[in-house]
């Protein structure tokens, strides 16, 4: 039963590569193929990001603590192998769809944990040889550990997925309980959490250079503390370099780790996955009842839908939260962004970078703006239930246009905020610089305030082009959407056409002039674009 | 009330819909019926205004759909038989939305809520998540949202699957009320025992083309729904 349950869950993972998820059918041969190579050139990339840590932890051969370097390195590999799985546990163990057909066949429900676990471990050890091979590579050139401590340092980094996906497990089972017991404003909470990990794995990211510095300064200390202790630390490192005795319990605590993992999962797994999550029962009781227009009615359905899902928030929006930050952090850097102007206007002296400000102003609130893609996939997550829109007493028009609306009122006013916050940072000048002109100001605004709007045109545009009608989780339709990538990275590309656009036409049109014709662009863009949407867009939608 | 007049559906070469006429005069319930892929589906979408069509002509209450597709829209109501709602609303929220694209007044809206909602015994229910509601649950939110503009013209595929037979009896007493107010009913059912009981009229599809219609006794004579059905689908 479980040979049969293990091919199940692998044909699931070749599937999961060799099948389009829009169609379900197989891709073609050459789409295989460059999934491949997408697959080898990242996995390429990572094991070079990760042999470049295992040279700055070099130090410690030279210091004659060989053994910490590779506590070091393991200890790396499985919070990789933690932050890597952590997902595919949850969405193999804990959210499978196929959980409760296979519960109400005669499985033993140990026997599918078996087969689900076989996967995700398999999965561990793919995505841990990036770090694992680094280190090994490493471990022989520098080590001189011998044949049995070149064997152990390879097989304790076989043994490490078994902890990793233990502790995935463990963590994907506090997820799923903390999921179950919020009620109130989950979507929030939801959001919050995801960008507080995005803002703090971000953090990590750019201080990653100091973090190795600390790690290795502090090493000696940190080592001269473990040595000779049963800190499995130590022992980790004492195993690689042939300690039989290290060896043993380090393999102990990985086994041990997954068969208590695996028993205590499987006394409880029918119960946990199929456990509905607590919904908020709320009794109804009457309130006057309040008429709305159709016009406003729309809308707050439009807005609804954005707060009740996390994914679209957070993939919708993020320029929303790109440009709350960015106002905060002006305001309390506002000094350094002053300076750095003035350092600037002193490298390159006689052009006076001050009267750049507004433009640069502008384009940044643009790069900003062109990640909130609130209407790229708005169509799309309409999917199953156009019918209802479709069926009622609604113009294409009014329909489309609600969705504007809402992109309108979420993006213009951290659109706002942002821009008088740059303007109070630069207003006032001082120590050399002149301040901004009001009209400036206006202009900017201007300027950022239509590329907004553009910025919602062109993504519904987009996804009236580029439609996903066949997806199963909303998040697919969000996240893997053509419409919002496309919106997304032609946001952007188009924010960098056109500061070339100014550095071409530089000797032409200043910059004030460039974004006043900049303005008329983009006006005159938006309008053309809401032509086609209120025409043949509209065509589009009706034939959705 | 609803007349359809050759209507034509292809889906690439295929004919779900072939040259198919109907008309459902004001107090009519009319049943259609047929196998499954008959084009019973297709035909209904398109009676709605959701699918365009190839061929033929449909009106509404004397307008013709093609020409003015939102005064029609305003008098019809449409179930579907898997009513996907929006999951994001509670189920008050998702009737007042209705209401609003309807144009029904505060006061009356209010009336019909606490009419249907207590026919249905969904009012306690109103106040959660419409996705954390069970198929009933929706299938009876989604007949609440559909009589709550008082219809001319109520349109139902496969009405009365995921109702619990109260709910079910209560439709059918709706159903009645309805016409009896001169509105009309046009639905699809593979439950020919409920079609024989309810329906003034029926109608049988098969791949597409309309093989039988009339008055119930014109279609069915001494014989049950159930055999005529049978006969004729397997000719």
């Amino acid at each position: 039963m479980r040979k049969a349950l293990i091919r199940k869950q692998l044909l699931q993972t070749i599937r999961a590569v060799t099948g389009n998820p829009k169609t379900g059918k197989r891709r073609k041969t050459g789409g295989i193929i460059l999934m491949a190579f997408l697959f080898v050139m990242v996995w390429f990339s990572m094991v070079m990001a990760f042999f470049g840590m295992t040279a700055a932890f070099s130090a410690f051969f030279d210091m004659g603590l060989g053994w910490f370097f590779f506590a070091s390195m393991a200890l790396v590999t499985l919070a990789a192998g933690v932050l890597m799985t952590i997902f595919t546990i949850i969405s193999t163990v804990y959210q499978a769809k196929d959980n409760e057909l296979l519960l109400s066949l005669p499985i033993r429900p140990k026997d599918i944990l078996f087969a689900r676990l076989f996967q995700v471990w398999m999965l561990a050890m793919l995505f841990m040889t990036m770090t694992a091979v680094p280190t090994l590579v490493r471990w022989f050139m520098r080590a001189n550990a011998g044949a049995l401590g070149n064997l152990f340092a390879v097989l304790i980094m076989l043994l490490i997925p078994l902890l990793s996906v233990s502790l995935a497990s463990l963590v994907g089972w506090i997820v799923a309980w903390i999921s179950s017991k919020l009620t109130k404003a989950k979507n929030f909470m939801t959001v919050f959490l995801t960008v507080l990990f995005l803002a703090a794995y971000y953090v990590f990211y750019f201080r990653i250079n100091t973090i190795l510095r600390d790690i290795v300064a502090q090493g000696p200390a940190l080592a001269e503390k473990l040595s000779g202790s049963w800190n499995p630390l130590y022992r980790v490192g004492q195993a690689a370099y042939g300690d039989v005795l290290s060896f043993l319990l380090i393999a102990a605590i990985c086994v041990g780790a997954f068969v208590i993992c695996y028993a205590l999962l499987s006394r409880n797994f029918a119960k946990i996955v199929t456990t509905k999550k607590s919904a908020e029962k709320r009794v109804y009781r009457e309130k006057a009842a309040q008429q709305s227009s159709r016009r406003n009615a729309l809308y707050r359905k439009e807005m609804k839908h954005f707060l009740g899902s996390p994914a679209y928030m957070l993939n919708g929006g993020m320029g929303i939260l790109f440009m709350a930050a960015a106002a905060v952090l002006l305001l309390i850097y506002q000094e350094t962004a002053r300076s750095a102007v003035l350092t600037l206007d002193a490298q390159f002296p006689g052009i006076g970078i001050a009267k750049f400000l507004p433009l640069a102003g502008a384009l940044l609130i643009a790069f900003m703006a062109a990640a909130n893609d609130i209407t790229a996939p708005a169509i799309s997550i309409e999917a199953h239930t156009l019918w209802l829109s479709k069926s009622m007493p609604i113009t294409a028009r009014e329909f489309l246009e609600a969705k504007l609306q809402l992109h309108r009122v979420l993006t213009y006013v951290p659109t706002i905020l942002v821009s008088i916050v740059f303007f109070i940072v630069f207003a006032g000048g001082g120590n050399g610089l002149p301040g901004l002109d009001p009209k400036d100001f206006v202009l900017m605004l201007a300027f950022a305030l239509l590329f907004a709007e553009f910025m919602g045109t062109f993504g519904l545009a987009a996804n009236l082009l580029m439609p996903n009608m066949t997806w199963t989780n909303e998040t697919v339709a969000v996240k893997q959407s053509y419409s919002a990538l496309i919106a997304l990275f032609g946001g952007w590309i188009f924010t960098g056409l056109l500061g070339l656009a100014f550095w071409l036409l530089r000797d032409t049109l200043g910059p004030v002039e460039f974004l006043m014709a900049g303005i008329v662009f983009l006006m005159l863009l938006t309008i053309l674009l809401r032509r086609w949407l209120y025409t043949r867009g509209a065509k589009r939608y009706d034939q959705l | 009330m609803l007349k359809i007049e050759h209507l034509t559906k292809q889906y690439g070469d295929k004919k779900a819909v072939d040259d198919l006429s109907l008309e459902i005069r004001p107090g009519e319930i009319y049943g259609f019926i047929g196998h499954n892929g008959a084009g019973k589906t297709t035909t209904i979408k398109c009676a709605i205004g959701i699918l365009d069509y190839d061929a033929g002509d449909i009106f509404i209450d004397g307008i013709r759909l093609k020409d003015d597709p939102i005064a029609c829209k305003k008098r019809i109501a449409y179930i579907p038989d898997n009513p996907d709602l929006y999951d994001y609303m509670t189920g008050i929220q998702f009737l007042n939305f209705i209401a609003d694209v309807f144009e029904v007044p505060a006061n009356v809206r209010q009336e019909r809520i606490r009419k249907y909602g207590d026919a249905f015994a969904l009012t306690s229910d109103l106040a959660t998540n419409i996705g954390s509601y069970s198929h009933g649950m929706k299938q009876k939110l989604a007949v609440i949202a559909a009589l709550i503009h008082e219809p001319k013209l109520l349109i139902m595929d496969e009405p009365f699957v995921g109702l619990d037979p109260k709910a079910a009896f209560t439709l059918k007493e709706l159903m009645h009320e309805l016409c009896a107010a001169g509105g009309a009913i046009f639905f699809s059912t593979h439950v020919l025992e409920v079609a024989e009981k309810l329906c003034d009229k029926i109608a049988i599809i098969r791949n597409g083309k309309l093989i039988k219609s009339g008055t119930m006794e014109e279609v069915k004579g001494d014989e049950s729904l159930e055999e005529v059905f049978l006969e004729l689908v397997e000719d």
